[in-house]
């Protein structure tokens, strides 16, 4: 919107005439001097806390950097692809190198037998065959 | 590349990244006009003013961190020197007397009379003089219009700055040139400025 057009053609021109006389006066230079001290001081405070804050990322970066070599180092050491067959094995439940197989074998014969007896047992013919 | 070449806001963010430069160029470009603002709304003593200066821009640098707008720091800053000279007001315990747009009506319309008028004749310096002397004397609303207008804010900005409508900005701005002609031709034709 140019709200200049609502002004008549009368007040510019007079307007316009007395911008040949118009002054902005001149600012103290000890006034000035203050205020730009203060601008300075701001403007440092914004580099300092630009430059604590690339720090800390930069920190935080190297940081992560570490971890994850260290889960890297980790994973190549104890879970990585020449470990595979113990990770499958290891899956599967684990492997007790002391199992028992003498007692393995005697469950076994004895399940053997109980089955081998209810068959009988439930046979007419063969009825109680045996005397244990 | 001169400073005069970046926007406001341009050296705004300059300074924020921590260009010190770049506020020195902000300031270099307002200086001027908000210290004229300053002084000719107080009407003060000079150290008033430089006071109220100070105050102002190191307002200015306090805001400025959390400042947006991209395209109205001059509305902006003056609307911070407004704020300064009403609480210098306030704490005086007074407010600068306002004059009712009514009594103004009698006052003649500005119409194109197609001879110079005798305040044509004064020199620069002269008229620059005369000037400062009545603008003084307008009432502040109109004072600060004319003021603002010199600065070049649209009549828009001024109407936020006063929060009024833009036709009683307009109409300020309109007592202000009545009132400054009628009192230069006035003026002239009593004394003829020897």
């Amino acid at each position: 919107m140019n709200d200049r057009v609502e002004m008549t053609a009368a007040e510019e021109r007079f307007d316009a005439g007395l911008e040949r006389a118009w002054r902005e006066p001149e600012v103290p230079a000890g006034v000035e001097s203050a205020i730009l001290a203060a601008a300075r001081a701001r403007a440092n405070g914004f580099m300092l806390r630009r430059q604590s804050h690339l720090r800390r990322w930069s920190a935080a970066a190297a940081c992560f950097l570490v971890a994850g070599a260290a889960l890297l180092g980790a994973w190549v050491r104890w879970g990585g692809p020449e470990n595979e067959s113990v990770q499958i094995a290891s899956a599967a439940g684990p492997v007790s190198e002391e199992f028992d197989w003498q007692e393995f074998d005697e469950r076994l014969f004895t399940l053997e037998v109980n089955l081998t007896l209810s068959r009988y047992a439930s046979d007419d013919v063969y009825a109680r065959p045996y005397n244990f | 590349m001169t400073a005069e070449m970046y926007s406001d806001f341009e050296l705004i963010q300059a300074w924020k990244g921590g260009d010190a430069r770049a506020f020195e160029a902000l300031f270099a470009r307002y200086k001027r006009p908000l210290y004229g603002y300053i002084s000719r709304m107080v009407n003060g003593d000079a150290a008033q003013v430089d006071d109220l200066f100070q105050q102002l821009w190191l307002r200015v640098v306090k805001k400025l961190p959390v400042y947006r707008e991209q395209d109205r720091f001059q509305a902006w800053i003056f609307r911070i020197a407004r704020n300064i000279t009403i609480d210098y007001y306030r704490s005086r315990g007074r407010r600068p007397a306002l004059m009712s747009l009514d009594d103004e009506d009698n006052m003649p319309e500005l119409a194109e009379t197609g001879v110079p008028e005798p305040w044509q004749a004064l020199d620069d310096r002269a008229l620059a003089e005369e000037l400062e002397r009545l603008v003084a004397e307008l009432p502040p609303e109109q004072r600060e219009v004319f003021i603002c207008r010199r600065n070049n804010l649209s009549f828009r900005e001024i109407a936020d700055l006063q929060k009024c409508p833009v036709n009683t900005a307009l109409a300020r701005m309109q007592y202000a040139l009545k009132h400054l002609r009628k009192r230069l031709n006035d003026e002239f034709e009593r004394t003829g400025y020897e």
